[in-house]
Protein backbone atom coordinates (compact mmCIF):
# COMPACT_ATOMS: atom_id res chain seq x y z
CA UNK A 1 0.00 0.00 0.00
CA UNK A 2 1.50 3.45 -1.03
CA UNK A 3 2.15 5.77 1.74
CA UNK A 4 -0.05 9.20 1.88
CA UNK A 5 0.86 12.15 3.34
CA UNK A 6 -2.30 13.97 3.71
CA UNK A 7 -4.06 16.41 6.22
CA UNK A 8 -6.69 13.15 6.61
CA UNK A 9 -3.76 10.45 7.31
CA UNK A 10 -2.21 13.27 9.75
CA UNK A 11 -5.37 13.68 12.10
CA UNK A 12 -5.73 9.95 12.78
CA UNK A 13 -1.84 10.46 14.67
CA UNK A 14 -4.42 12.67 16.28
CA UNK A 15 -5.39 9.72 18.73
CA UNK A 16 -1.64 9.66 20.19
CA UNK A 17 -2.85 13.02 21.72
CA UNK A 18 -6.38 12.06 22.68
CA UNK A 19 -4.22 8.72 24.26
CA UNK A 20 -2.19 11.22 26.18
CA UNK A 21 -4.87 13.03 27.52
CA UNK A 22 -6.43 10.15 28.69
CA UNK A 23 -3.96 8.15 30.58
CA UNK A 24 -2.64 11.50 31.81
CA UNK A 25 -5.97 11.73 33.47
CA UNK A 26 -6.42 8.50 34.85
CA UNK A 27 -3.10 8.18 36.19
CA UNK A 28 -2.81 12.05 36.95
CA UNK A 29 0.66 12.58 35.47
CA UNK A 30 -0.29 16.74 34.84
CA UNK A 31 1.29 15.98 30.95
CA UNK A 32 -1.78 17.25 29.29
CA UNK A 33 -1.00 21.39 29.23
CA UNK A 34 2.20 20.85 27.98
CA UNK A 35 2.01 18.25 25.62
CA UNK A 36 -0.74 19.61 24.16
CA UNK A 37 0.68 23.34 23.86
CA UNK A 38 3.97 21.28 22.61
CA UNK A 39 1.57 19.36 19.56
CA UNK A 40 -0.03 23.02 18.93
CA UNK A 41 3.52 24.43 18.39
CA UNK A 42 4.66 21.74 16.27
CA UNK A 43 1.67 21.82 14.21
CA UNK A 44 1.72 25.26 13.79
CA UNK A 45 5.34 25.75 13.17
CA UNK A 46 5.97 23.16 10.62
CA UNK A 47 3.19 23.67 8.87
CA UNK A 48 4.08 27.74 8.68
CA UNK A 49 7.53 26.37 7.62
CA UNK A 50 6.34 24.18 4.92
CA UNK A 51 4.29 26.23 3.03
CA UNK A 52 7.45 29.08 3.64
CA UNK A 53 9.15 27.06 1.61
CA UNK A 54 6.95 25.68 -0.45
CA UNK A 55 6.68 29.56 -1.46
CA UNK A 56 10.62 30.10 -1.34
CA UNK A 57 10.81 27.41 -4.07
CA UNK A 58 8.18 28.31 -6.17
CA UNK A 59 9.79 32.33 -5.72
CA UNK A 60 13.46 30.71 -6.69
CA UNK A 61 11.79 29.45 -10.05
CA UNK A 62 11.49 33.66 -10.94
CA UNK A 63 13.62 35.29 -8.99
CA UNK A 64 16.69 33.61 -7.69
CA UNK A 65 18.16 36.26 -5.48
CA UNK A 66 15.17 37.14 -3.86
CA UNK A 67 14.82 33.28 -3.21
CA UNK A 68 18.00 33.66 -1.69
CA UNK A 69 16.96 35.77 0.71
CA UNK A 70 14.30 34.50 2.07
CA UNK A 71 16.39 31.35 2.45
CA UNK A 72 18.62 33.28 4.78
CA UNK A 73 15.84 35.39 5.95
CA UNK A 74 14.84 31.53 7.65
CA UNK A 75 18.18 30.48 8.36
CA UNK A 76 18.74 33.75 10.34
CA UNK A 77 14.94 33.24 11.92
CA UNK A 78 16.39 29.36 13.00
CA UNK A 79 19.13 30.28 13.99
CA UNK A 80 17.76 33.21 16.76
CA UNK A 81 15.54 30.95 18.19
CA UNK A 82 18.14 28.43 18.63
CA UNK A 83 19.93 31.05 20.69
CA UNK A 84 17.38 32.57 22.26
CA UNK A 85 16.02 28.94 23.32
CA UNK A 86 19.33 27.84 24.31
CA UNK A 87 20.18 30.82 26.15
CA UNK A 88 17.51 30.54 28.55
CA UNK A 89 18.82 27.38 30.12
CA UNK A 90 22.14 29.33 30.96
CA UNK A 91 20.12 32.35 33.06
CA UNK A 92 22.45 33.72 35.15
CA UNK A 93 25.74 32.99 33.41
CA UNK A 94 27.11 36.10 32.59
CA UNK A 95 27.10 36.95 28.06
CA UNK A 96 25.27 33.87 27.70
CA UNK A 97 23.68 34.93 24.67
CA UNK A 98 26.84 35.69 23.29
CA UNK A 99 28.78 32.30 24.21
CA UNK A 100 25.69 30.44 22.83
CA UNK A 101 25.26 32.52 19.44
CA UNK A 102 29.42 31.81 18.93
CA UNK A 103 28.76 28.15 19.73
CA UNK A 104 25.43 27.40 17.50
CA UNK A 105 26.76 29.45 14.93
CA UNK A 106 30.18 27.51 14.63
CA UNK A 107 28.36 23.54 15.17
CA UNK A 108 26.25 24.56 12.46
CA UNK A 109 28.37 26.27 9.78
CA UNK A 110 31.46 24.23 10.24
CA UNK A 111 29.03 20.73 9.60
CA UNK A 112 26.99 22.69 7.07
CA UNK A 113 30.78 23.76 5.39
CA UNK A 114 31.61 20.68 5.21
CA UNK A 115 28.63 19.06 4.24
CA UNK A 116 28.67 21.22 0.85
CA UNK A 117 32.19 19.92 0.51
CA UNK A 118 31.60 16.69 0.47
CA UNK A 119 28.63 17.05 -2.11
CA UNK A 120 26.06 16.14 0.35
CA UNK A 121 24.18 19.10 0.69
CA UNK A 122 24.00 21.74 -2.05
CA UNK A 123 23.74 25.75 -1.97
CA UNK A 124 20.40 26.25 -2.69
CA UNK A 125 16.47 26.50 -0.84
CA UNK A 126 15.86 22.46 -0.73
CA UNK A 127 19.69 22.12 -0.01
CA UNK A 128 20.21 23.94 2.90
CA UNK A 129 17.66 24.85 4.95
CA UNK A 130 16.83 21.01 5.70
CA UNK A 131 19.90 20.54 6.79
CA UNK A 132 20.49 23.90 8.64
CA UNK A 133 16.99 23.21 10.35
CA UNK A 134 18.57 19.95 11.28
CA UNK A 135 21.93 20.75 12.43
CA UNK A 136 20.51 23.62 14.71
CA UNK A 137 17.97 21.58 15.70
CA UNK A 138 20.30 19.23 17.28
CA UNK A 139 22.65 21.93 18.96
CA UNK A 140 19.79 23.50 20.54
CA UNK A 141 18.41 20.18 22.81
CA UNK A 142 22.05 19.74 23.23
CA UNK A 143 23.56 23.03 24.77
CA UNK A 144 20.15 23.38 26.35
CA UNK A 145 20.80 20.19 28.35
CA UNK A 146 24.32 21.34 28.17
CA UNK A 147 23.98 24.84 30.06
CA UNK A 148 21.39 22.74 32.46
CA UNK A 149 24.11 20.58 33.38
CA UNK A 150 26.93 22.58 33.84
CA UNK A 151 24.72 24.92 36.47
CA UNK A 152 23.75 21.79 38.33
CA UNK A 153 27.06 20.31 38.30
CA UNK A 154 28.63 23.76 39.84
CA UNK A 155 26.14 23.73 42.33
CA UNK A 156 26.22 20.44 43.40
CA UNK A 157 29.94 19.99 43.25
CA UNK A 158 30.49 22.94 45.02
CA UNK A 159 31.95 21.27 48.20
CA UNK A 160 34.34 19.36 46.10
CA UNK A 161 35.39 22.28 44.05
CA UNK A 162 36.15 24.32 47.11
CA UNK A 163 38.22 21.07 48.89
CA UNK A 164 40.25 20.58 45.75
CA UNK A 165 40.92 24.52 45.76
CA UNK A 166 41.64 24.36 49.53
CA UNK A 167 44.12 21.27 48.87
CA UNK A 168 46.20 23.76 46.22
CA UNK A 169 44.64 22.58 43.37
CA UNK A 170 43.95 24.95 40.05
CA UNK A 171 40.65 25.73 39.19
CA UNK A 172 40.74 23.72 36.30
CA UNK A 173 41.47 20.50 38.63
CA UNK A 174 38.60 22.06 40.35
CA UNK A 175 36.17 22.13 37.68
CA UNK A 176 37.33 19.03 35.52
CA UNK A 177 34.72 17.04 37.34
CA UNK A 178 31.98 19.52 36.53
CA UNK A 179 33.26 19.84 32.41
CA UNK A 180 33.54 15.81 31.77
CA UNK A 181 30.44 14.72 33.19
CA UNK A 182 28.24 17.33 31.11
CA UNK A 183 30.18 16.37 28.22
CA UNK A 184 29.31 12.88 29.17
CA UNK A 185 25.63 13.69 29.79
CA UNK A 186 24.97 15.51 26.37
CA UNK A 187 26.79 12.24 24.54
CA UNK A 188 25.21 9.68 25.76
CA UNK A 189 21.64 9.47 24.70
CA UNK A 190 23.39 10.13 21.16
CA UNK A 191 25.71 7.36 21.49
CA UNK A 192 22.75 5.31 22.64
CA UNK A 193 20.87 6.39 19.36
CA UNK A 194 23.53 5.70 17.47
CA UNK A 195 24.75 2.20 18.97
CA UNK A 196 20.79 1.16 18.89
CA UNK A 197 20.26 2.36 14.98
CA UNK A 198 19.06 -0.42 12.79
CA UNK A 199 17.29 -2.22 15.56
CA UNK A 200 15.00 0.98 15.05
CA UNK A 201 14.88 3.34 12.27
CA UNK A 202 15.42 7.08 12.70
CA UNK A 203 13.28 9.32 11.24
CA UNK A 204 15.13 10.88 8.19
CA UNK A 205 15.80 7.30 6.96
CA UNK A 206 11.89 6.54 7.24
CA UNK A 207 11.10 9.85 5.41
CA UNK A 208 13.31 8.91 2.11
CA UNK A 209 12.74 5.44 2.24
CA UNK A 210 8.77 5.93 1.89
CA UNK A 211 9.04 8.46 -0.32
CA UNK A 212 11.02 5.94 -2.51
CA UNK A 213 14.48 6.69 -2.26
CA UNK A 214 16.49 2.86 -2.06
CA UNK A 215 16.75 2.14 1.76
CA UNK A 216 20.59 1.37 1.12
CA UNK A 217 20.85 5.51 -0.16
CA UNK A 218 18.54 6.33 2.95
CA UNK A 219 20.64 4.45 5.99
CA UNK A 220 23.56 6.50 4.14
CA UNK A 221 22.15 9.82 4.26
CA UNK A 222 20.82 8.64 7.96
CA UNK A 223 24.58 8.10 8.82
CA UNK A 224 25.46 11.44 7.52
CA UNK A 225 22.58 13.36 9.70
CA UNK A 226 24.11 11.04 12.73
CA UNK A 227 27.55 12.17 12.38
CA UNK A 228 26.98 15.62 11.20
CA UNK A 229 25.03 16.04 14.45
CA UNK A 230 27.30 14.55 16.14
CA UNK A 231 30.03 17.02 14.80
CA UNK A 232 27.61 20.05 15.80
CA UNK A 233 27.62 18.83 18.92
CA UNK A 234 31.39 18.58 19.83
CA UNK A 235 31.94 22.25 18.05
CA UNK A 236 28.99 23.53 19.83
CA UNK A 237 29.25 22.12 23.15
CA UNK A 238 32.97 22.99 23.35
CA UNK A 239 32.65 26.44 22.84
CA UNK A 240 29.45 26.95 24.89
CA UNK A 241 30.95 24.49 28.16
CA UNK A 242 33.95 26.06 27.98
CA UNK A 243 32.81 29.68 27.67
CA UNK A 244 30.18 29.42 30.00
CA UNK A 245 32.50 27.59 32.68
CA UNK A 246 35.25 30.48 32.29
CA UNK A 247 32.53 33.05 33.63
CA UNK A 248 31.80 31.07 36.77
CA UNK A 249 35.41 30.87 37.90
CA UNK A 250 38.06 33.24 37.99
CA UNK A 251 41.29 31.33 35.95
CA UNK A 252 44.06 33.71 36.88
CA UNK A 253 43.54 33.95 40.05
CA UNK A 254 41.84 30.16 40.65
CA UNK A 255 38.41 31.10 42.41
CA UNK A 256 35.14 30.23 41.51
CA UNK A 257 32.65 33.37 40.62
CA UNK A 258 30.64 32.82 43.87
CA UNK A 259 28.56 35.55 42.68
CA UNK A 260 27.48 33.92 39.22
CA UNK A 261 27.31 30.53 41.12
CA UNK A 262 24.86 31.55 44.22
CA UNK A 263 22.78 33.27 41.60
CA UNK A 264 21.48 30.20 40.35
CA UNK A 265 18.21 28.80 40.93
CA UNK A 266 18.62 26.11 43.59
CA UNK A 267 18.99 22.78 41.83
CA UNK A 268 15.53 20.83 41.50
CA UNK A 269 14.78 17.73 43.33
CA UNK A 270 11.24 17.14 41.96
CA UNK A 271 12.78 13.29 40.41
CA UNK A 272 9.16 13.67 37.96
CA UNK A 273 9.95 16.96 36.03
CA UNK A 274 13.80 15.33 35.48
CA UNK A 275 12.54 11.98 34.38
CA UNK A 276 9.98 14.59 32.01
CA UNK A 277 12.52 17.00 30.79
CA UNK A 278 14.76 14.34 29.67
CA UNK A 279 11.97 12.11 27.96
CA UNK A 280 11.23 15.88 26.17
CA UNK A 281 14.59 15.96 25.00
CA UNK A 282 14.50 12.60 24.00
CA UNK A 283 11.76 12.96 21.85
CA UNK A 284 13.05 15.79 20.27
CA UNK A 285 16.07 13.69 19.24
CA UNK A 286 14.15 11.30 17.78
CA UNK A 287 12.03 13.44 16.34
CA UNK A 288 15.33 15.48 14.51
CA UNK A 289 15.82 11.74 13.30
CA UNK B 1 52.63 44.22 61.97
CA UNK B 2 55.13 42.34 64.19
CA UNK B 3 58.30 41.06 62.61
CA UNK B 4 57.55 37.19 64.10
CA UNK B 5 54.14 37.29 63.30
CA UNK B 6 53.59 33.87 60.25
CA UNK B 7 50.44 35.91 59.50
CA UNK B 8 49.04 39.36 59.65
CA UNK B 9 45.92 41.15 58.60
CA UNK B 10 45.45 44.88 58.33
CA UNK B 11 42.68 47.28 58.10
CA UNK B 12 40.89 44.19 56.34
CA UNK B 13 37.39 45.06 54.89
CA UNK B 14 35.41 43.50 52.41
CA UNK B 15 32.16 45.10 50.71
CA UNK B 16 29.25 42.86 48.55
CA UNK B 17 27.14 45.35 47.19
CA UNK B 18 26.20 47.85 49.26
CA UNK B 19 26.69 45.54 52.24
CA UNK B 20 29.93 45.64 54.65
CA UNK B 21 30.42 42.24 55.78
CA UNK B 22 33.76 42.93 57.56
CA UNK B 23 35.39 46.08 58.33
CA UNK B 24 38.80 47.08 59.41
CA UNK B 25 39.71 43.34 60.83
CA UNK B 26 43.33 43.66 62.25
CA UNK B 27 45.09 40.82 64.11
CA UNK B 28 48.31 39.04 63.72
CA UNK B 29 49.28 35.62 64.28
CA UNK B 30 52.37 34.23 65.91
CA UNK B 31 53.76 30.87 64.79
CA UNK B 32 52.69 28.12 66.91
CA UNK B 33 49.44 30.12 68.19
CA UNK B 34 46.35 28.75 68.84
CA UNK B 35 43.04 31.28 67.87
CA UNK B 36 39.81 30.64 68.30
CA UNK B 37 37.57 32.84 66.32
CA UNK B 38 34.38 32.81 67.92
CA UNK B 39 31.13 35.50 67.41
CA UNK B 40 27.48 35.01 66.32
CA UNK B 41 26.51 33.90 62.49
CA UNK B 42 27.00 36.45 60.35
CA UNK B 43 29.86 37.92 61.97
CA UNK B 44 31.64 36.96 59.41
CA UNK B 45 34.34 34.84 60.75
CA UNK B 46 34.09 32.44 57.79
CA UNK B 47 34.45 34.91 55.04
CA UNK B 48 37.80 36.06 56.86
CA UNK B 49 39.11 32.37 56.06
CA UNK B 50 37.70 32.58 52.92
CA UNK B 51 39.43 36.08 52.28
CA UNK B 52 42.92 35.04 53.79
CA UNK B 53 43.02 31.90 51.36
CA UNK B 54 41.88 33.50 48.31
CA UNK B 55 38.74 32.23 47.88
CA UNK B 56 36.94 35.79 47.84
CA UNK B 57 38.77 38.47 47.50
CA UNK B 58 38.64 41.55 49.72
CA UNK B 59 38.00 45.51 49.04
CA UNK B 60 40.78 47.20 50.99
CA UNK B 61 43.38 46.52 53.80
CA UNK B 62 46.34 43.97 53.66
CA UNK B 63 47.10 40.30 54.48
CA UNK B 64 50.85 39.02 55.17
CA UNK B 65 52.04 35.74 55.09
CA UNK B 66 55.87 35.16 56.54
CA UNK B 67 56.19 38.97 55.82
CA UNK B 68 54.75 38.73 52.14
CA UNK B 69 51.58 40.17 50.93
CA UNK B 70 49.48 37.24 49.90
CA UNK B 71 48.64 39.58 46.41
CA UNK B 72 51.82 38.95 45.27
CA UNK B 73 52.23 34.99 46.48
CA UNK B 74 51.34 32.39 43.79
CA UNK B 75 48.00 31.48 44.67
CA UNK B 76 48.15 28.02 44.90
CA UNK B 77 51.08 27.83 47.01
CA UNK B 78 49.31 30.30 49.52
CA UNK B 79 46.48 27.58 49.67
CA UNK B 80 49.45 25.00 50.27
CA UNK B 81 51.28 26.67 52.89
CA UNK B 82 47.74 28.24 54.47
CA UNK B 83 45.29 24.78 54.75
CA UNK B 84 41.86 25.57 54.87
CA UNK B 85 39.34 22.95 56.06
CA UNK B 86 35.97 23.28 55.33
CA UNK B 87 32.91 22.55 57.30
CA UNK B 88 31.68 19.47 55.50
CA UNK B 89 34.30 17.29 55.25
CA UNK B 90 34.00 16.23 51.44
CA UNK B 91 35.09 12.83 50.66
CA UNK B 92 36.24 12.34 47.02
CA UNK B 93 35.18 9.17 45.48
CA UNK B 94 37.61 6.01 46.55
CA UNK B 95 39.35 4.88 49.50
CA UNK B 96 40.72 6.37 52.37
CA UNK B 97 44.05 6.14 50.77
CA UNK B 98 42.62 8.29 47.76
CA UNK B 99 41.34 10.94 49.51
CA UNK B 100 44.78 11.15 51.78
CA UNK B 101 46.60 10.77 48.50
CA UNK B 102 45.46 13.40 46.42
CA UNK B 103 46.99 16.80 47.50
CA UNK B 104 49.85 15.41 46.80
CA UNK B 105 48.55 14.12 43.85
CA UNK B 106 47.53 17.66 42.67
CA UNK B 107 50.97 18.73 43.04
CA UNK B 108 52.10 15.51 41.42
CA UNK B 109 54.60 15.05 44.04
CA UNK B 110 55.35 10.89 45.12
CA UNK B 111 53.45 9.87 48.07
CA UNK B 112 54.98 10.28 51.70
CA UNK B 113 53.71 6.61 52.82
CA UNK B 114 55.75 6.87 56.10
CA UNK B 115 54.31 10.47 57.05
CA UNK B 116 50.48 9.40 55.91
CA UNK B 117 50.77 6.34 58.16
CA UNK B 118 52.18 8.36 60.87
CA UNK B 119 50.10 10.82 60.53
CA UNK B 120 46.95 8.69 60.63
CA UNK B 121 48.19 7.67 63.92
CA UNK B 122 48.11 10.84 65.42
CA UNK B 123 44.14 10.99 64.85
CA UNK B 124 44.41 7.93 65.94
CA UNK B 125 42.87 5.88 62.67
CA UNK B 126 44.13 2.66 61.95
CA UNK B 127 45.87 1.85 58.64
CA UNK B 128 43.16 -0.96 57.90
CA UNK B 129 41.45 2.20 57.00
CA UNK B 130 43.26 2.79 54.03
CA UNK B 131 41.10 0.64 51.95
CA UNK B 132 37.97 1.84 52.97
CA UNK B 133 35.39 3.43 51.16
CA UNK B 134 35.77 7.09 52.35
CA UNK B 135 32.00 7.79 51.73
CA UNK B 136 31.14 5.34 54.32
CA UNK B 137 32.97 6.88 57.15
CA UNK B 138 31.16 8.16 60.18
CA UNK B 139 31.55 12.12 60.61
CA UNK B 140 34.18 12.49 63.37
CA UNK B 141 36.19 9.83 61.05
CA UNK B 142 35.93 11.92 57.79
CA UNK B 143 36.88 15.15 59.77
CA UNK B 144 40.09 13.12 60.68
CA UNK B 145 40.52 12.12 57.13
CA UNK B 146 40.22 15.58 56.19
CA UNK B 147 42.46 16.61 58.42
CA UNK B 148 45.65 14.02 57.57
CA UNK B 149 44.57 15.06 54.05
CA UNK B 150 45.19 18.58 54.41
CA UNK B 151 48.48 17.77 56.77
CA UNK B 152 50.03 15.75 54.04
CA UNK B 153 50.14 19.06 51.87
CA UNK B 154 52.69 20.46 55.20
CA UNK B 155 50.73 23.84 55.58
CA UNK B 156 51.96 26.30 57.83
CA UNK B 157 48.92 27.32 59.43
CA UNK B 158 45.38 25.11 59.27
CA UNK B 159 42.31 27.33 59.27
CA UNK B 160 39.78 25.09 60.55
CA UNK B 161 36.08 26.35 59.36
CA UNK B 162 33.62 25.53 62.21
CA UNK B 163 34.45 21.69 61.13
CA UNK B 164 33.22 20.26 64.14
CA UNK B 165 29.35 21.50 63.71
CA UNK B 166 28.01 18.77 62.38
CA UNK B 167 29.45 16.41 64.85
CA UNK B 168 27.86 14.66 68.27
CA UNK B 169 29.24 15.82 71.42
CA UNK B 170 31.76 12.88 71.48
CA UNK B 171 32.64 13.48 67.89
CA UNK B 172 33.41 17.24 69.03
CA UNK B 173 35.75 16.46 72.24
CA UNK B 174 37.87 13.83 70.54
CA UNK B 175 38.56 16.10 67.15
CA UNK B 176 39.09 19.01 69.65
CA UNK B 177 41.92 16.64 72.14
CA UNK B 178 43.48 16.01 68.28
CA UNK B 179 43.47 19.46 67.47
CA UNK B 180 45.31 19.51 70.94
CA UNK B 181 47.68 16.94 70.10
CA UNK B 182 48.68 17.96 66.61
CA UNK B 183 49.32 21.33 68.07
CA UNK B 184 51.43 20.30 70.59
CA UNK B 185 53.05 17.33 68.77
CA UNK B 186 53.64 19.43 65.35
CA UNK B 187 53.57 22.71 66.73
CA UNK B 188 51.58 23.98 63.95
CA UNK B 189 49.71 26.86 63.82
CA UNK B 190 45.60 26.93 64.12
CA UNK B 191 42.78 29.12 63.62
CA UNK B 192 39.51 27.87 64.18
CA UNK B 193 35.93 29.43 63.73
CA UNK B 194 33.45 28.41 66.25
CA UNK B 195 29.97 29.70 67.21
CA UNK B 196 30.04 28.00 70.43
CA UNK B 197 32.41 29.80 73.34
CA UNK B 198 32.43 26.73 75.35
CA UNK B 199 34.43 25.06 72.77
CA UNK B 200 36.94 27.97 72.68
CA UNK B 201 37.22 28.03 76.10
CA UNK B 202 37.83 23.88 76.00
CA UNK B 203 40.27 24.52 73.48
CA UNK B 204 42.53 27.47 75.29
CA UNK B 205 44.83 29.86 73.77
CA UNK B 206 44.28 33.48 72.33
CA UNK B 207 40.82 34.02 71.42
CA UNK B 208 38.69 36.95 68.76
CA UNK B 209 35.62 38.30 69.35
CA UNK B 210 34.10 38.78 65.87
CA UNK B 211 30.33 40.72 65.99
CA UNK B 212 28.91 42.44 62.63
CA UNK B 213 32.35 41.98 60.54
CA UNK B 214 34.02 43.87 63.24
CA UNK B 215 36.83 42.68 66.09
CA UNK B 216 34.50 43.55 69.17
CA UNK B 217 37.48 41.83 71.92
CA UNK B 218 40.66 39.58 71.69
CA UNK B 219 43.12 38.24 74.12
CA UNK B 220 44.07 34.96 75.84
CA UNK B 221 40.66 32.92 76.53
CA UNK B 222 40.96 33.52 79.99
CA UNK B 223 41.13 37.08 80.18
CA UNK B 224 38.13 37.85 77.52
CA UNK B 225 35.96 34.87 78.76
CA UNK B 226 36.71 36.01 82.39
CA UNK B 227 36.65 39.73 82.24
CA UNK B 228 34.79 40.82 79.25
CA UNK B 229 35.62 44.50 78.20
CA UNK B 230 33.03 44.77 75.98
CA UNK B 231 29.04 44.76 76.64
CA UNK B 232 28.80 42.92 73.28
CA UNK B 233 31.56 40.41 74.65
CA UNK B 234 29.33 39.74 77.70
CA UNK B 235 26.11 39.24 75.94
CA UNK B 236 27.47 36.51 73.65
CA UNK B 237 29.11 34.77 76.32
CA UNK B 238 26.25 34.91 78.14
CA UNK B 239 23.48 33.78 75.47
CA UNK B 240 22.36 37.07 74.79
CA UNK B 241 23.53 37.06 71.00
CA UNK B 242 23.39 34.29 68.62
Amino acid sequence: MASSLTFVSLSWTGIFVGLIIFVSLAKDFRIIKETVSAVIKMLVQLFIMGYVLMAIIYIQTVNDPLSQLFMWAIIAVMLLNAIVTTSQRGKGIPHIRGITALGILAGTFLVLLLLIIAGVAEYSVIGLIPFVGSIVGNTLTKNSQGLERIIAEFQARLPEMETILALGGTIKQATANAERKTMQSIFIPMNDSMRNAGFFLPGAAVGLIITGTPPVEAMIFQCIMFLSWMGGTIISATIVNTLATKQMVNNRTHQINYDVVRSFSPPLHDHDHHDFERHRNHDRHSMNA
Amino acid sequence: MTNSAILTLEDISWQVGSRQILNDVTFDVESGDFISIIGPSGAGKSSLFKLIVRFIEFTSGSIYFEGQDIKNMDVIQLRRCIGYILQEAFMFEGTVRDNLTFGPFLQKKKLDEERMRDLLSHVHLSEEMLDQNASKLSGGEKQRVGIVRMLMNEPKILLLDEITSALDLANVLMVEELIKELQGSMGITILMVSHDFEQARRMGGRTIFMANGKIVESGLVEDVFGHPKQDLTYRFLHGGLV
